[in-house]
């Protein structure tokens, strides 16, 4: 009986659960080759000597492109003026866009605690990341030209292994770090905490399996901007960063490609690490996808993605446009739909058991990506992720959340003029409702 | 019926409140959704799924013939189908209902099609008229692999074929004709946005 039924709920589960069961079937087989690759080719067991720098290492200049960032500056640049990269073949340049806050006074203490740090200040008038960096960039002399957001604490090897990594590798022209959540981890656990650790897993299986599987392959799709190093030569070819897109990185990872036609490779770079700041809010993380989402449709069709299914099937960027736009348009009409079959006669533990089954699969999914990726962080990080293990099962839930923030991007990227930040559709539609509910309460208040 | 109406009606308010304030996040989900479950709540059972299930039962046997694959139809039983299996040298009967007959699928598309941000009137008309085709030939086919299937490897094949291969090839074919409708069209418009 037990066996019928739970026959039954597969068959309901793969028959109508299809449209929803596809982004995991997606992410499985790409699962599959990601971890065979990561496990087969870049196993921890494997790690060669350490990449070193040259005992004359090259000069290098470090670009901070800053907005409002008071809170967070100090720490940034102290955790750059901490690196192991000797200090004297290293100049920081900050470059405010447009500040309102106190920026430049915590840029002004630093420099007097620093006195040895080659520190520098330019401003500009409006805010515009792609132009703060392009200016740095410009008034840099370095021979790499590294850049780090103001929100980001840099641990103090990042820098050296990734000159290392170019020095040791003429082919590479940019790479990323690996970007990680400034979290303690297992420290609390409130609902914002549980979203913590939720991102603090994501981005982890994003660094340590996907970004480590683009090296591999030379896809890398986002040069992160939190973290990235590029060749002076190279960079300049690509003709630097463009606000032409809210995903400026991504912009320029894909200008980077037309070098590695050549030859050329994006990476990024394993132990290079870098903490940013967990998301304050659900607010800011709906504004943080839905501007990912859109610059990543932007991007792409910059870049003449409109080619026919088959040719898009066989390309990567191709890959993710049908995960990400093609598939959730079917899963958000068929998140109703499931549910909505008890009402078309299916026994309704039939229909649980099959949204379960869905459930289960993700998490399985998602629990093999967290363990593999442990693998490849050091202890000391091992041990927290250890204590959050229990959030792997909120995993799904998150993604299934961010899914509907992606999709907002979606919609937005057709309906709306591009913003940094955008505002919350909840509150807008309920300061629409009370507006509407004043109106027909009191219908002389409209000319006030 | 009176429930139909008046889950139609709220529909109609919540479009007009969500457009009026431009809450287009809401708007697409809500009227793509919404049009979806109406049009399944309003068909289910009416002549159209009849004529629906009946054509695609008559096209069925029309193919199969083709693919010299014995079949035939009830003339008082709508969509239903006897297949010969010749790996038992027996018949069995497949049922066309709405699960079967594209209809839950062409729903969720005209849904999407009717309320996606990116396209204009005439444009929704023509995607929505050639989606609704493509979507009736593409399950067709999947009927077809079901039947080959069924025809060629006997009754124990029919969870097989129903709920894996049938469907697999309908979902294979169903995100090229999203990925031709919805995402090719939405890169085009947002090059047009950005070179503005």
């Amino acid at each position: 009986m037990t066996e019928l039924f739970l026959e039954r709920a597969a068959g309901v589960l793969f028959f109508w659960g299809v449209f929803l069961l596809a982004p995991l079937l997606i992410d499985l087989s790409t699962a599959v080759i990601h971890l065979a690759a990561v496990l087969l080719f870049l196993s921890p067991s494997r790690k060669g000597p350490a990449a070193e720098v040259p005992a004359n290492p090259p000069f290098i200049s470090v670009v901070v492109p800053v907005y409002n960032s008071s809170a967070t500056l100090y720490q940034c640049l102290n955790s750059i003026v901490h690196q192991t990269y000797p200090q004297n073949r290293m100049e920081i340049i900050c470059v405010d866009n447009g500040s309102t806050d106190d920026s430049f006074s915590v840029y002004k203490k630093f420099q007097l605690d620093h006195p040895e740090a080659v520190i520098s200040w330019a401003s500009l008038s409006r805010p515009c990341k792609s132009s703060a960096l392009n200016a740095g960039f410009s008034l840099s002399r370095g021979v790499y030209l590294v850049n780090v957001d103001s929100d980001v604490r840099v641990e103090k090897d990042a820098v050296r292994k990734m000159i290392a990594a170019f020095e040791n590798d003429p082919l590479l022209v940019a790479a990323t770090g690996e970007i990680r959540i400034d979290k303690d981890l297992g420290a609390g656990k409130n609902l914002i905490d549980v979203i913590h650790y939720c991102e603090a897993l994501e981005y982890l299986i994003a660094f340590s399996i996907g970004r480590r599987f683009q090296t591999l392959t030379n896809t890398i799709f986002t040069l992160s901007g939190a973290l990235t190093a590029f060749r002076r030569e190279a960079l300049y070819c690509s003709h630097l960063y463009s606000s032409r897109t809210l995903s400026e990185d991504t912009d320029l990872s894909y200008r980077l490609r037309d070098a590695r036609k050549k030859g050329c490779r994006l990476g990024c770079v394993a132990g290079a690490v870098a903490y940013v700041e967990p998301i304050s809010s659900l607010d800011r993380l709906y504004s943080q996808r839905v501007r990912w989402q859109r610059g990543e449709l932007e991007v792409a069709s910059l870049y003449r993605w409109d080619t026919g299914f088959f040719t898009a099937l066989t390309r990567f960027t191709g890959r993710i446009l049908i995960s990400d736009h093609t598939l959730s348009l079917s899963r958000l009409t068929w998140t109703f739909l499931i549910p909505f079959l008890y009402l078309l006669g299916y026994p309704l533990p039939l229909v649980l058991a099959a949204l379960v089954g869905l459930y289960i699969c993700y998490l399985a999914l998602d629990f093999i990506y967290y363990l593999t990726a442990c693998r490849y962080v050091p202890a000391d990080y091992r041990t927290g992720l250890k204590k959050i293990w229990w959030a792997v099962f909120f995993l799904p839930v998150f993604r299934w959340t961010v899914y509907w923030f992606r999709l907002a991007g979606i919609i937005l990227a057709l309906q709306e003029p591009g913003a940094w930040r955008v505002e919350n559709p909840l509150r807008k539609a309920k300061e629409a409702l009370r507006h509407l509910v004043q109106k027909v309460h009191n219908p002389a208040s409209k000319n006030c | 019926m009176a429930f139909l109406m008046a889950a139609a009606l709220l529909w109609v308010v919540g479009l007009a409140f969500f457009r009026s304030h431009r809450i287009w996040v809401f708007y697409f989900p809500w009227g793509a959704v919404g049009l979806t479950l109406l049009l399944i709540l309003f068909l289910r059972g009416s002549p159209v799924e009849y004529h629906l299930e009946r054509a695609t039962a008559l096209l069925l046997q029309q193919v199969m013939g083709l693919l010299s694959i014995p079949a035939s139809v009830f003339d008082r039983a709508a969509g239903m189908v006897l297949v010969f299996i010749e790996a038992e040298k027996s018949w069995t009967a497949l049922g066309i209902d709405i699960e079967c007959s594209g209809l839950l699928e062409s729903c969720v598309f005209l849904g999407l099609v009717f309320f996606y941000p990116a396209f204009s009137l005439p444009k929704r008309i023509f995607y929505a008229s050639t989606g609704i085709l493509a979507i009736y030939l593409i399950n067709l086919l999947r009927l077809c692999t079901i039947v080959f299937l069924i025809n060629a490897c006997g009754r124990q094949a029919i969870y097989l074929a129903h709920t894996l291969a049938g469907r697999l090839v309908f979902f294979f074919l169903i995100v090229a004709l999203y990925w031709a409708i919805f995402s090719r069209p939405t890169l085009a418009a947002l090059r047009g946005h950005l070179h503005d």
